[in-house]
């Protein structure tokens, strides 16, 4: 039985909390935006402010004021949008056989003319021992899931480059989408050969389609990214050069804590902190307008020390919808002809999405492997056993499993 | 989509089965058969009397079509016809939903391959379910009906319905009975007898006697047509000397172009009180007047009507107290017999020979006689005249007869003579037939060699038994229920007959039954005209003029 | 794939739900379907002959359905190419006869079409050796949840159309029909009106 009398005031209790919360929010975004406006002008004394600066989030700089916004341009009335996306049946130690599928969905859309669009899936299986156990940093191990990651975003790119370098060789104006981010930042901390060998994956393929001059852009939607924010939250430090690890204010506040004395004088609150928790988006919410962009920032991810000319910057987009966050290489952030191109399509694609690129939906549509599917693979991989007389080779607990169901 | 019909209007849909017109659906012996019409015929084409063959499984049955019925299967259809226009509809339900039904009366029945000997077997069985009917074929016509090339009895009187080939009368068999000719007036009739009149000269089948009343048969006759009137030839001047023209009246006969080759005078004594007593209807005689005759002629002999007639007004009542007779029917009977003095053949005496002994000559020789009655139209004076004759002629032949069946010398045998009389009615009435010359000879048969071929307009006036007697009938389009029934009588199965011969032509269609067809049939009557003329024998003016050039030439042999 | 025999370039579509008496076939192009009331064979040893009496166009997936763009077809080839991949046309033929060695027969197959058999439009020489008679009407009126007059007013004009419009034809097939509903004046009357029309 529940106390409804006692629950009423505590559900009371954290209506007005969360008010309370949301009116500090507000508050904090309406700060940040105040902020982003005050370096308006003086924006070359911040921009060297942040490169001198060591923090511990990441921060975006920039050759130009933090304020800046483009408007959309107008898209070539024939344009070939292409995308990949994958899924994926991890290998599965119960089920019959060791191995992982990784399903290529991709999509090929030509605007303008009336052409068939070009939808497809391509699944691969892995089995062989190479691809099931790796050797990294001397150490043995089984594939786990988050190889099985890193194998699906390499082949979702390279399906794009192939596909871009058709429809190039076709003489069309072609732009290339991925899902989600550029950026490998789970590759940092990771053994050297691993780290090594994927990021030369993921680099061949940006440099391919840097020649092909086929811009390709990773779309975030919905991004909880506040690299811009934190910028202005450099902005905000009086130390100069501003160094996290030697904050002043910071170290107060662990004294404090310290110091179990009730009667201890407060701590004064950290600069940098009334705009924190204020998350990108948030701010260009309220700076753009919908089919506008940011100007470009690059991003401060330590792993992009190693992809050269293929740096990844980004910006904001406004879609309509929602604000989401766009990546693309320096050599495309670079060319004015693509950049635009990479904004415009966005836009458009979103549009014709109703919120979300419509190429990437639709190659997630091919990509995904549905649970029913999944039962179908792990049926003919049986019945394929069974005909060629191969033992199957279940998991006690898989026949654990099965014996409990009679 | 109207111009697609344009083809279809008319035309048969499927060629499938051309000449098939139908199938049977039921049928029995005593109701005759139906059959469904096929769909591809329109019922506008097939009519009453049309000659049809039922193809059954073993037998062939030739029938007459005598009565066509519309149909259908849904009754909603007749209560809301498709509309005017709606041929599609229209041609859809023809056949299916809307059909019609034809009866059909099996007349004959063949076996594949069998003939028609002269006495036809009778119709004893029906065809099976589904038998196609077919429209008859012109060797299935000459197969029931023979042809002239075939022999020289059968005589061709015409078509059937909507064929070429000739239908014939058998006319062996044609003489061996008496026959009549029937059909309303202007319906062909005297055209009729002339054809049969002809076929019996030209195949010498018979010797003729014609009562030629409305001198017609012996010169030239009046034959109307749409394009004014014309004249067709007599049987005078088709057979020449075969033919003897015997006239009542020789200055009419004159007067029209004609010598005749003999007059005819009648003397008082040579009328017999049954000569008078066969004209008690047409004098309106009651039965005591004709009494009263008898007993005159028991007294007077046969001078007994010149005795009766030479009594004057007051003189009768006397007359009759001698003779005990009632006054006032002898005296009825002297006022009506009065009427004779006034025919100018009727003579005290004879000059010259009998006319029957001249007649009785020409009829040994093989002589065919027209008698012309002139201007003595007057039904009196025939009716007269032909009684008289008649009956001199038959108690002839009854004695040639009698010799003949003593001698059986073929060369003593009687020819057969057939008298021809119109207007039979008024000889052959209930109430005169039994008593006259003709009703006897109608009855006996042929047995004294004489039959007669009867012409008559009201065949109900004529006595049933005399008509039930003709071994063949010809007739042409009646319309009184009263005469159909008469012309049917004695025929079995009469009903389909009955709408066929109501539903004749009014001219040129005859339906022909009895001793001398094989079956009933429906002929379209053979035209009288030049090419009859010429298969009569006739010669055209011209093969007339070279013949005769031939002929000198073969007498001058140059 | 190996496709002997068959000309794999005019099939109009392959077949994929199959029984004796009906089946369904995924049309080769969207909007491609043969035409309602068309005469259609299955490739394959023993040619199956259906009439066509259903056709639809939907979501390829189940859970995904067309929305409303609120543009011209022309303008949505240009501007959303992408939705005309998603959908499928698929069409259901109701069986009418099969072929062997002396060609169609109107009679059920001993066996339904293989599912994936090509489907390919008649020729105007089966149309008509289908359709000599009204008997193939018998296997319309007495399939469930069929079109039944539509069916026949379509199936007919097809034969019809087959025969240059000869209108001794339609009068044949007519006086079948009549015979087949049983002298049911009205429905006839009005199923040979739009034939006709
Ligand atoms: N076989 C035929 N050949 C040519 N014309 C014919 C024939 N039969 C009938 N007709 C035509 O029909 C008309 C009437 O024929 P016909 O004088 O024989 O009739 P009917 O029955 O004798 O008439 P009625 O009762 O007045 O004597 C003829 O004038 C002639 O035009
Ligand atoms: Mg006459």
């Amino acid at each position: 039985m529940l106390d409804f009398g006692v629950l009423k005031k505590q559900i009371d209790q954290m209506a007005v909390d969360a008010k309370t919360m949301q009116d500090d929010f507000f508050a904090r975004i309406d700060l940040a935006v105040s902020e982003m406006d005050r370096w308006e002008e003086p924006w070359e004394t911040l921009v060297t402010k942040i490169r001198r600066s060591r923090t511990s989030w990441l921060v975006a700089n920039a050759s130009g004021p933090f304020t800046e916004v483009c408007s959309r341009p107008e898209r070539p009335a024939e344009l070939t949008v292409i995308a990949a996306d994958g899924s994926q049946i991890f290998p599965d130690r119960h089920e019959i056989a060791n191995c992982f599928l990784i399903n290529v969905g991709y999509v090929v859309l030509h605007y303008g003319s009336g052409e068939r669009p070009v939808m497809s899936s391509e699944p691969s299986l892995f089995y062989e021992e190479e691809d099931m156990y790796h050797e990294w940093a001397g150490k043995r191990s089984p594939v786990t899931r988050e190889i099985v990651g890193v194998k699906r975003n390499a082949m979702e790119l390279d399906k794009v480059v192939a596909l871009a370098a058709e429809a190039k060789e076709e003489g069309r104006t072609v732009v290339g989408l991925t899902d989600g981010t550029l950026i490998l930042w789970m590759l940092e901390g990771k053994p050297y050969d691993f780290r090594r060998e994927t990021l030369q994956m993921t680099l061949s393929g940006l440099e391919q389609l840097r020649e092909l001059r086929v811009p390709i852009a990773g779309y975030i939607s919905d991004p909880g990214s506040a690299d811009v924010v934190n910028g202005l939250r450099v902005g905000l430090c009086p130390e100069q050069p501003p160094d996290c690890d030697r904050c002043p204010w910071k170290a107060a506040e662990a004294q404090a804590l310290l110091n179990l004395d009730d009667d201890a004088q407060k701590p004064e609150p950290i600069p940098c902190e009334p705009i924190a928790g204020v998350t990108d988006d948030m701010l260009y919410v309220r700076k753009l307008k919908s089919g506008e962009r940011s100007g470009v920032f690059r991003s401060s991810s330590k792993i992009l020390e190693d992809y050269g000319p293929h740096r990844i910057c980004f910006f904001y987009v406004h879609t309509g919808w929602e604000v989401g966050r766009v990546e693309i290489p320096e050599w495309v952030a670079d060319d004015e002809a693509l950049l635009d191109l990479v904004h415009t399509t966005i836009i458009d694609q979103a549009e014709k999405g109703r919120g979300y690129p419509v190429v990437l939906s639709e190659s997630h549509e091919r990509a995904v492997v549905r649970g029913a599917d999944r039962d179908i693979f792990f049926k003919f991989l049986k019945d394929s056993y069974v005909k060629n007389n191969v033992k199957a080779e279940n998991s006690l607990k898989q026949l654990k499993k099965l014996a409990a169901t009679v | 989509m109207n111009e697609l019909w344009d083809d279809l209007n008319g035309k048969p849909m499927h060629d499938l089965n051309n000449n098939q017109i139908g199938v049977v659906t039921k049928g029995s012996l005593t109701e005759g058969v139906e059959m469904k019409l096929n769909p591809d015929r329109s019922v506008e084409d097939v009519k009453a009397g049309k000659f049809v063959v039922i193809e059954g499984y073993k037998n062939q049955f030739f029938s007459m079509i005598t009565d066509l019925s519309l149909d259908a299967t849904n009754p909603d259809i007749l209560l809301y016809p498709p509309q005017d226009g709606d041929q599609l509809l229209h041609s859809v339900l023809n056949g299916a939903s809307t059909y019609v039904t034809v009866a059909l009366r099996p007349m004959l029945m063949l076996e594949a391959g069998e003939e028609v000997v002269d006495e036809p077997r009778p119709v004893k069985t029906i065809p099976s379910h589904f038998s196609k009917v077919v429209e008859a074929e012109e060797e299935d016509v000459s197969r029931v009906f023979g042809s002239e090339d075939r022999d020289d009895r059968f005589f061709n009187m015409g078509t059937p319905l909507d064929m070429d080939t000739p239908v014939c009368l058998n006319l062996n068999r044609f003489v061996e009975r008496s026959n009549g000719i029937f059909g309303k007036t202007g319906t062909g009739k005297s055209f009729l007898t002339r054809l049969v009149l002809c076929g019996m000269i030209k195949k010498k089948k018979a010797v003729n006697l014609i009562f030629d009343m409305h001198n017609e048969y012996g010169f030239q006759a009046m034959k109307e047509g749409s394009s004014g009137d014309s004249f067709v030839k007599g049987l005078k001047q088709l057979f020449g000397n075969q033919v003897a023209l015997f006239s009542l009246d020789p200055a009419s006969s004159r007067q029209r172009g004609i010598q005749p080759d003999h007059e005819v005078h009648i003397a008082y004594d040579q009328i017999a009180v049954e000569d008078v007593v066969a004209l008690q209807d047409e004098l309106q005689l009651n039965p005591t007047a004709a009494e009263s005759a008898y007993l005159v002629a028991a007294m007077y002999k046969n001078k007994w009507l010149r005795q009766l007639l030479s009594v004057d007004g007051p003189g009768i009542e006397q007359f009759a107290e001698e003779l005990g007779a009632n006054k006032s029917s002898l005296s009825a009977l002297h006022r009506k017999l009065k009427r004779i003095d006034s025919f100018p053949f009727m003579v005290t005496k004879l000059e010259g020979a009998d006319a029957v002994d001249t007649m009785m000559d020409y009829i040994d020789r093989g002589i065919h006689i027209v008698l012309e009655f002139g201007r003595q139209t007057s039904m009196l004076a025939y009716l007269l005249v032909a009684n008289i004759l008649s009956r001199r002629i038959h108690e002839q032949y009854i004695k040639k007869s009698e010799k003949y069946y003593a001698s059986q010398n073929p060369a003593d045998k009687p020819k057969q003579l057939v008298i021809t009389i119109e207007e039979a009615h008024k000889f052959l009435n209930p109430t005169t037939a039994k008593q006259t010359i003709f009703g006897i000879i109608a009855r006996e048969m042929r047995k004294y060699y004489v039959s007669l071929l009867v012409v008559d307009q009201r065949p109900s006036g004529i006595d049933e038994e005399v008509l039930s007697q003709l071994g063949t009938k010809i007739t042409a389009l009646l319309n009184d229920e009263k005469d159909i029934q008469g012309v049917l009588t004695g025929v079995s199965n009469a009903a389909g007959l009955r709408s066929v011969l109501a539903s004749l032509d009014s001219k040129q269609q005859a339906l022909m039954f009895g001793h001398a067809v094989p079956m009933p049939v429906v002929i379209k009557t053979r035209n009288y005209d030049e090419d009859f003329y010429r298969a009569m024998g006739d010669l055209t003016e011209e093969e007339k003029a070279e013949k005769a050039e031939a002929a000198s030439a073969a007498l001058f042999g140059d | 794939m190996a496709l002997a025999k068959v000309d794999t370039e005019a099939f109009i579509g392959e077949v994929i739900e199959s029984s004796t008496s009906q089946f369904v076939a995924e049309s080769r192009e969207l909007n491609g379907a043969p035409p309602f009331g068309a005469f259609i064979k299955t490739s394959g040893a023993i040619p199956v002959y259906g009439l066509v009496f259903n056709v639809c166009t939907h979501s390829i997936e189940p859970n995904r359905r067309a929305t409303a763009y609120g543009l011209t077809e022309q303008e949505l080839r240009n501007e959303q190419p992408q939705i005309f991949e998603l959908l499928k046309t698929e069409f259901e033929a109701v069986t009418v006869g099969y072929g062997d060695d002396r060609g169609p027969r109107q009679v059920l197959p001993p066996q339904p079409p293989g599912i994936h058999s090509f489907v390919l439009p008649c020729a105007e020489s089966e149309i008509k050796a289908l359709t000599n008679n009204g008997d193939y009407l018998r296997c319309v009126l007495s399939g469930n949840r069929l079109p039944v007059d539509d069916l026949i007013i379509a199936s007919v004009r097809h034969a019809w159309a087959a025969r240059a419009f000869d209108m001794p034809y339609l009068v044949g097939i007519g006086k079948d029909l009549c015979r087949l509903i049983r002298d049911d004046y009205d429905r006839l009357s009005s199923i040979m009106r739009r034939i006709s029309q």
